[in-house]
């Protein structure tokens, strides 16, 4: 009990003796804020996959990184790819600061892809920061005899679909419309899992949409022996442990292909988003954003993750506002091109 | 001597202070209180936007002023939260309920479900926030134009579980439709999402107020259809829409139709336990239906989409009075409409 007030009166002093009598004032009536209501931090997927993995490791540090030392709990909210979630934060949500999500990336471009689900501007959402960036990957098994993006471009190729409408899926369809490569989907495999399998056997030539940190996740020492191949980097940049693998935004020959690949691939540069409702208080989200930077930093929080094998390279809030914004700076025409190319024909 | 003044110096002590709870006045009872306000439905639903919008400002009316704290219970559709707030929580009134709608006459309609462990007769009732219209939607490329093509024509329908399938098996059984159900659904948005992909035909919701995000803007724009509105009085938003009770002949089957929609008139109810003490009842009951009225409240309820068509306390007691007084006869008719098998 001493501690807490010893440290507030240490800051309390400080602040004082700069002169500041507002900030110490600011950073009391935050810790009393955060002790009596807690950190609630929304999922968009059930308990145990990678996103929900994300949203605890964070849930687990950074209570100890915000003033009054709160309760920090998970709540998952499962539905729809993550949509329930966004539209519950862009909604009802509580905008005191008391309530967060750790959200899917593809849901700042759902608005695009899927209009009548979406009706929020992720623009004005109160950003706090990524936990990671995510590098996908179209990535090959023995079975498919195939090694080099050349070989790629010179056969028809069996790429496994996650869902309906899941990542793989949508990657696989843009890498062929946008691109041209003659990827034939075949769709319905529940998870990862079972499309990695279906690979391993032959059903399916490859998969798109494997990150770089699933791959590590599940897959690294197939990947090290040469028996997983990467041929395609789905991403704005290149994972440093994947040299020489061709990257999609190099094969682009026009401004709008680019444009239409940033919306499907851009979402995952700022992978593991943390953000708050639009309209949050101004003062606890700062408030917020100083305790993420800290928890990126802490280093009980990364030999966590490192325990955990995810993976942390961080990217601060305005950082993902620009990322955001240079999606939607396409023209109106190419996004809804892009929506087009990604329903499903009825 | 100085024993029995000693035992009568501790009945003292152990009475006096109970005698002055049972007279205690509400406002010094709740003066520095954490009530808690229990959600029979998990985070992000409908139910939960409600609730928490009460719970944010119910203590503003209550004598005393106390804190309200919200507690998620979801778990087999709302019976867990029902069975809870009866048998466990406190009845001295702290601990109130925003139960699911369905819940007040499951007890009558589902007897074999051990889940259902609580009279919905002796709850306080408070009141209800709004009333619910459920529809039946079709994408516009089924041939479904009207209720009647559903007695003809097979509709794939997406489910999102057997706690709310009730209607449409009632539909199905009772009025002959060719409604066939297709589970598996995580939320009512992936069985839209479903719709719009073109794998799914159409949807039995029993809460407009939660479709009508995705809906209205579809039939606006043509790309779906409502057949009938499943509720006992036109919507005051849908009141074009015919009314399922029109289709709905003789005696028995009309009352076994009222007992199966009586939810929807209370469609956001909100419960005490049995057995709190009068003055608080009353004091909670006025305090519901002063905030109702209170410009803030229905500021907020604007701003966050939520409809009101409130009812009070003593309007749900009555409902439920002529709800459980049903014949026999209709209260079988309704276990076996929606008895799913």
């Amino acid at each position: 009990m001493v501690r807490p007030v010893y440290s507030k009166l240490v800051i309390g002093f400080l602040i004082l003796a700069t002169g500041d009598q507002a900030a110490f004032a600011q950073e009391a009536a935050s810790a009393q804020f955060y002790r009596s209501k807690g950190l609630s931090v929304s999922v968009g997927a059930s308990a145990g996959g990678g996103i929900d993995l994300y949203a605890r490791l964070v849930a687990r540090h950074i209570g100890k990184h915000l003033p009054g030392s709160p309760t920090v709990v998970v709540q998952n909210m499962p539905g729809a790819g993550g949509l329930q979630q966004m539209n519950h934060l862009g909604s009802v949500a509580p905008k005191d600061g008391s309530f967060v999500g750790l959200i899917n990336p593809m849901m700042t471009v759902a608005p695009i892809l899927t209009p009548d689900f979406a009706k929020y501007d992720p623009s004005r959402f109160s950003w706090i920061g990524s936990v990671n960036t995510e590098i996908g990957t179209c990535s090959f098994w023995p079975a498919s005899k195939l090694s080099s993006v050349e070989q790629l471009k010179q056969r028809r190729v069996k790429m496994g679909g996650i869902g309906a409408a899941g990542g793989s899926t949508l990657d696989a369809i843009t890498l062929r419309e946008v691109l041209g490569f003659s990827f034939d989907i075949v769709l319905g495999y529940p998870g990862m899992t079972e499309a990695t399998l279906a690979a391993e056997r032959g059903e399916v030539d490859g998969v798109c949409g494997l990150n770089v940190s699933g791959l590590k996740a599940t897959h690294w020492d197939a990947f090290k022996r040469g028996d997983v191949r990467p041929l395609l980097q789905t991403s704005v940049r290149n994972h440093p442990d994947l040299p020489g693998v061709a990257n999609v935004f190099d094969l682009a020959k026009s401004q709008e292909q680019r444009q239409m690949m940033r919306i499907v691939f851009g979402p995952w540069a700022y992978g593991r988003p943390l953000v708050a409702p639009p309209g949050t208080d101004p003062a606890n989200l700062a408030v917020l954003r100083r305790a993420f930077q800290a928890t990126m930093k802490d280093p009980a929080f990364l030999s966590d993750a490192e325990r955990i094998k995810l993976e942390v390279n961080p990217m601060p809030p305005d950082e993902i506002s620009a990322a955001i914004k240079n999606i939607y700076q396409a023209p109106q025409d190419v996004l809804e091109r892009t929506r087009v190319m990604l329903t499903p024909k009825k | 001597m100085i024993r029995s003044l000693r035992v009568a110096v501790l009945f003292f002590a152990v009475s006096a202070p109970m005698a002055t709870a049972a007279a205690q006045p509400v406002e010094s009872f709740y003066k520095d209180r954490r009530l808690t306000m229990i959600i029979a439905s998990a985070v992000g639903s409908g139910y939960d936007a409600y609730g928490r919008m009460v719970a944010r400002h119910l203590g503003r009316f209550i004598p005393g002023n106390p804190a309200i704290v919200v507690q998620n219970m979801p778990g087999a559709g709302g019976a867990v939260a029902a069975g809870h707030l009866y048998n466990i929580a406190p009845k001295d009134g702290t601990v109130l309920a925003l139960l699911q709608r369905e819940n007040l006459v499951a007890p009558l309609l589902e007897s074999r479900n051990i889940e259902n462990r609580y009279d919905a007769r002796r709850f306080g009732w408070l009141g209800s926030l709004n009333s619910e219209t459920g529809v039946i939607v079709v994408r516009s490329t089924t041939p479904h134009r009207s209720f009647d093509d559903l007695l003809t024509t097979e509709l794939l329908v997406g489910s999102t579980g057997p706690s709310t399938d009730f209607l449409t098996i009632w539909m199905n059984r009772a009025l002959k439709t060719k409604m066939k159900i297709v589970t598996g659904y995580r939320s009512s948005t992936d069985v839209y999402l479903a719709m719009d992909r073109g794998e799914m035909e159409g949807r039995v919701s029993n809460g407009w107020s939660g479709d009508k995000r995705i809906v209205a803007p579809w039939v606006k724009a043509g790309k779906a259809r409502l057949l009938v509105a499943l509720a006992l009085k036109p919507s005051r938003e849908l009141p074009d829409l015919p009314l399922i009770t029109q289709f709905v002949k003789g005696d028995t089957d009309r009352q076994v139709m009222e007992l199966i929609l009586y939810g929807g008139l209370w469609g956001r109810p909100v419960a005490l336990p049995p057995d709190v003490p009068k003055e608080r009842v009353d004091a909670l009951r006025n305090a519901f239906t002063t905030m109702i009225d209170d410009a803030a409240f229905i500021a907020e309820a604007n701003k966050l989409d939520l409809d009101l068509e409130p009812i009070d306390g003593a309007q749900i007691d009555g409902l439920l009075s002529k709800a459980y007084a049903a014949p026999q006869i209709v209260i079988e008719a309704a276990r076996a409409a929606i008895s799913g098998n």
